[in-house]
Order: structure tokens, then C-alpha cells, then sequence
């Protein structure tokens, strides 16, 4: 009979394949502790989606339909298009939000005015959001016809009324603490204006999912019709901050510990197969390949408890949750295993045997 | 093929703290013959097979064992209890990489050679304790060791059921391995080629 490390490591994986299914331990080990943190993941994303709702009751009772997401320095017009394809958006723009006074139009500015994206033409066609004002500095606005505190700004298409026409010595504080400024624009905006027919949290995660898709980075919404929305929505900083960390945590070291308890219940069946001469390697793998389906089995577990609790959760992030989520437990509970052969001294495994 | 003997020469052993329990113990384990180790409780039966396993470190003296491979057999089967009877006679020819068909047929004849042919495919839990003894010789056979120690194999069966154990580890011995068998069992002493004989130490 022939003898090679590829069959042993085969034979490993059929006797692995043999006892999954009676590991019912694993399987409660992995799959209960998921299905845990799922929970604690819907149940913040419910929580969080709530106010976003709420918000939205309150802004739609102002008559508001107009989201403002704050992107620093990361929206390009690719994204804008992007938006204007998400179902639910009537349209959206961007422009660049800023209390600095000196990013206003300035009489020598060589920057080009209002290179802005279609998008942003047809918002600013729309009722102006109460957060919303416009800064001229004196040279445009005497280039587009505008006068100083009377103005409005007709060009290109835009009606909006124009609140201040600053020339150098406009720039006192109150300026810079209360007005936004529209400026010329010439690749990044840091602010989205989108309306829309009616906001749902499915439509909420679209528009930032497109925002993070096209600039990349940073992305957040910030206000609705000038109400702060306490929510951040790119996917690492939320995950990191709001979606159930804590839960995550815990149940991670929920898993480290069945880990040591699911050896330790299986320790007489490791023992005997240490005594047969399957080294520790190969008993580790057989951990591995008996966890593997089980951490499949864990991540859907995850993302159905996802879906059926929080069913207008987006689709990528339920599935980064329940990846999160899986992964987290699984290797935590991998690292419990681990432990727990890796300390396993024959003299112990002798008394398992011996006192049985 | 025959392993080196296994000697034993001026063995002292006593736990930390405890008194001795043997000394100055002298000793060659044959390869291909058995050697049961009798004596009261507490003589030490149970401490020199884990000297000779290299468990345990002697006090004073030295054991040198000829071959690497060795297997314990214990009182208790020792049996993955969900697995079958060939599965668990396959496990040491599995864990040296001997391909899954070619071990289950090897199991079957191992099992054939101390004769439960016809338990083969039943899960382990559903045997008797002496079946299931005779699995886990039958594993020590596959195993093919160079030494096997035995640590009251016989305790936990009746008469009848301890008779087979006793022909199948004379098998395992014909295979060319060093059986050390620590035992009360008078029968199965009397079945082995040498008996050492270990006596309570005066304090």
C-alpha cells in the first residue's frame, strides 16, 4: 500500500466529511452565535434606518423633497450620473459646500465659473433648500448680470435668488460661519443635493452605495434639508461604528469560547485520533474542513436572520454584514480550536484515555 | 521484520513527592513475543508503560526503545463511537497517508484476522465491550507497531470475552511487535512468553 501526504490529506478530508455530520456541536458552536450577531446587526440597522424614516417624516412635513449628502472632496460627475439612474431620484447634483469665504468667486479668480454637472442644473432649477445660500463674489456676479443684494442668478438655467454678492471686505465672520458658497467647480463637488419621489431605506443605501461606487471615499449623509442626520454610511465606517460592533464583539468571544468548549467536549474523539498517529496538522485540518461548511452555512444563516429582519436592507451590505458576521465567528471560533489542540500535551491525552 | 529490544536497565521511578516505585529495574522486551507486567495496585504497572512510551521520564536509569512506532490499548476500546468498526481500524493507515479504499480493505481483513468480519460496517457504538476491545486491537494491528502497550485490556470484560483479546494481541506480537501487557488478569499473564512481576517497594 502506497503512502503519500496528498491521501493522507484526502483521507483526512473524507473522515472530516464523515463526522460533520454528527459534529452537531460545531454546528452550534458556529451557527448559533451568527445568527446571534445577525440579529444585533438588523436590529441596529433597524435602528438606524428609523431615523432616517423619521427625519424624513419631519422633512416631508416641511414640504421638502431634497436630500442633501455631504461627500467630502469626493463626488465627480460620474457619481452624479450614477444617482440620477437610482430608481426613486427625480435628479441630482452636486456642488461644493464650504464655510470659507475665500473659496467664493473672486474678481481675479482664474478658476472657470459653474462648471457644474447636468444634474446639478436641473436641482438648481428646484426650490432651494432652506440650508442653501449663494455667494457671488463681485466679479461673476457682475459677469452674469447679477446686481449686489438684489441679484438673482440666472445663469445658466438657475432662479435662485442670490443672498450676498461679496467683494474683499465682505469677508467678515458672519459670512463665514453662516453662508455656503456655490463656486466654480472644476472636477470634485463635497456636497450632493437629490431629489427625490420619497425616500425608503432601499433608496437611501442606493444613493450612497452609487456615491461610494463612483468617488470613493468619505462619503456620508450628512443632512436632510438641513437636519443632521446622525448616520454614516460608508460601509467601513459603519460597520466599524454603528452596525452592532458591540453584539459583534461579544459574540465573537462567545465563539472563542465554544471553541474551547466544543473541543473539549470532542477532546476524547481528538485524543483517540492523536493516538492513531493523526499528528496534530491533520487534526487541525479536520477541524478546518468540518468548519468550513459550517461557516457557509453560518454566513447564510446570517444573511437570511438579515433579510427576514431589516427586508429593505440593501443587498451588498447585508451580504458584507452577514461575510462580517460569519467570519468574525468562525475564525474566533477556529482560533478557540486551535488553541485548545495546539496545548494538548500527550500526558494529558494519555489521562483522557487512561481515566475513561 | 524485528525492531530492536526494548531494554530497561537500573529503572527508578517515583513521582515528585511521592515514594519510589520501583528501582534499580533491569529488563529486555523481546520483539514478536509478549511480556505481561503483574503486581499489586500501586506497583508502578500502569508508570512503566509510560516509561516505555516516553510519557513519563525515569527518575534513574535509562530506557532505550528500538522503533518509534508505538500504540497504546487501553481498558476502554477507545473507539470513535459514530464511526464503524473498519473506519476505526483504518484510522493509523489513514493518518500515514494510505489511500481511503485501500484502508477500508486492510480494516476489513484486520478485522477478519481477529474475527468480527461480519461487524465490519457497524458503527462502534453498537458493539459489545469485547467487540469493540477486538476493534481496537485490530486497530493496533494496522497500526503495525513496534511496540504495543497494553494497559489492563481484560479489566472491564467477563471471561469469555477476554479469551479472544488474548489471541489477538499474541497476533499483533507475531507481526514482528514488542506487546507489554500491564494486567491482573492471571489468564492472560499465563498467555504471554514472559511475565515480570512487579512488587510493592518497602518504605
Amino acid at each position: 500500500m502506497r503512502s503519500n501526504p496528498g491521501t493522507r490529506a484526502s483521507g483526512v478530508l473524507i473522515l472530516a466529511g464523515r463526522s460533520f455530520a454528527t459534529a452537531g456541536v460545531w454546528a452550534w458552536a458556529l451557527v448559533a452565535p451568527v445568527a446571534l450577531v445577525s440579529l444585533g446587526v438588523a436590529a441596529s440597522e433597524a435602528q438606524s434606518r428609523q431615523r432616517i424614516i423619521s427625519d424624513d417624516a419631519q422633512a416631508t412635513a416641511r414640504g421638502d423633497n431634497v436630500l442633501v449628502l455631504v461627500a467630502p472632496s469626493a463626488v465627480n460627475a460620474t457619481a452624479c450620473e450614477a444617482l440620477n439612474r437610482i430608481a426613486g431620484v427625480v435628479t441630482a447634483g452636486a456642488y461644493r459646500r464650504t464655510s470659507d469665504v475665500h473659496l467664493a468667486q473672486e474678481p481675479n479668480d482664474p478658476v472657470p465659473v459653474f462648471e457644474v454637472t447636468a444634474g446639478m442644473l436641473d436641482t438648481l432649477t428646484l426650490s432651494r433648500p432652506p440650508t442653501l445660500g449663494v455667494l457671488l463674489g463681485t466679479g461673476l456676479a457682475r459677469e452674469i448680470g447679477v446686481q449686489p443684494e438684489i441679484a438673482v442668478l440666472k445663469e445658466p438655467t438657475a432662479t435662485w435668488p442670490v443672498d450676498t454678492v461679496a467683494d474683499g471686505s465682505a469677508r467678515i465672520p458672519e459670512l463665514t460661519r453662516s453662508i455656503m458658497t456655490l463656486v466654480p467647480a472644476t472636477g470634485l463637488f463635497d456636497t450632493c443635493v437629490v431629489e427625490y419621489e420619497r425616500i425608503r431605506p432601499r433608496d437611501a443605501d442606493s444613493i450612497v452605495l452609487a456615491l461610494e461606487g463612483d468617488a470613493g471615499r468619505n462619503v456620508s449623509i450628512g443632512t436632510l434639508s438641513g437636519v443632521p442626520i446622525d448616520r454614516v454610511v460608508n460601509p467601513n465606517d459603519r460597520l466599524l461604528t454603528e452596525s452592532a460592533t458591540q453584539p459583534l464583539a461579544v459574540a465573537g468571544l462567545i465563539c472563542l469560547l465554544t471553541g474551547l468548549v466544543s473541543f473539549r467536549l470532542r477532546r476524547r474523539e481528538f485524543t483517540v485520533l492523536a493516538f492513531s498517529g493523526f499528528g496534530r496538522p491533520s487534526r487541525l485540518l479536520i477541524m478546518v474542513a468540518e468548519a468550513v461548511p459550517l461557516l457557509l452555512g453560518a454566513v447564510a444563516t446570517a444573511l437570511v436572520g438579515t433579510r427576514l429582519l431589516e427586508p429593505g436592507l440593501n443587498s451588498r451590505l447585508c451580504t458584507l454584514i452577514a461575510l462580517r458576521a460569519g467570519a468574525v465567528s468562525a475564525t474566533l471560533t477556529l482560533i478557540g480550536l486551535c488553541i485548545a489542540t495546539l496545548t494538548q500535551r500527550t500526558r494529558q491525552a494519555l489521562v483522557v484515555l487512561r481515566d475513561d | 521484520m524485528l525492531a530492536a529490544p526494548i531494554s530497561i536497565s537500573s529503572l527508578g521511578f517515583h513521582y515528585r513527592g511521592g515514594p519510589w516505585l520501583f528501582r534499580d529495574l533491569s529488563f529486555d522486551f523481546e520483539p514478536g513475543s509478549t511480556t505481561a507486567l503483574v503486581g499489586p495496585s500501586g506497583t508502578g504497572k500502569s508508570t512503566l508503560l509510560a516509561l516505555l512510551d516516553g510519557t513519563l521520564r525515569p527518575t534513574e536509569g535509562a530506557v532505550a526503545c528500538g522503533g518509534e512506532k508505538r500504540i497504546w490499548l487501553f481498558q476502554s476500546p477507545s473507539l470513535l463511537p459514530r464511526r464503524t468498526a473498519n473506519e476505526n481500524v483504518a484510522l493509523p493507515m489513514i493518518a500515514a497517508g494510505i489511500r481511503w479504499r485501500d484502508c477500508i480493505t486492510a480494516a476489513d481483513e484486520y478485522l477478519a484476522t481477529v474475527g468480527l468480519a461480519d461487524v465490519a460496517t457497524q458503527q462502534a457504538r453498537h458493539l459489545s465491550g469485547g467487540q469493540a476491545q477486538r476493534v481496537a486491537v485490530a486497530r493496533c494491528l494496522a497500526a503495525r507497531p513496534h511496540l504495543l502497550l497494553a494497559d489492563e485490556p481484560t479489566a472491564a470484560l467477563d471471561r469469555m470475552s477476554a479469551a479472544p483479546i488474548c489471541d489477538s494481541l499474541r497476533a499483533v506480537a507475531e507481526s514482528g511487535a514488542t506487546v507489554v501487557i500491564a494486567t491482573h488478569d492471571e489468564r492472560l499473564a499465563s498467555t504471554c512468553d514472559r511475565i515480570l512481576e512487579l512488587a510493592p517497594q518497602a518504605s
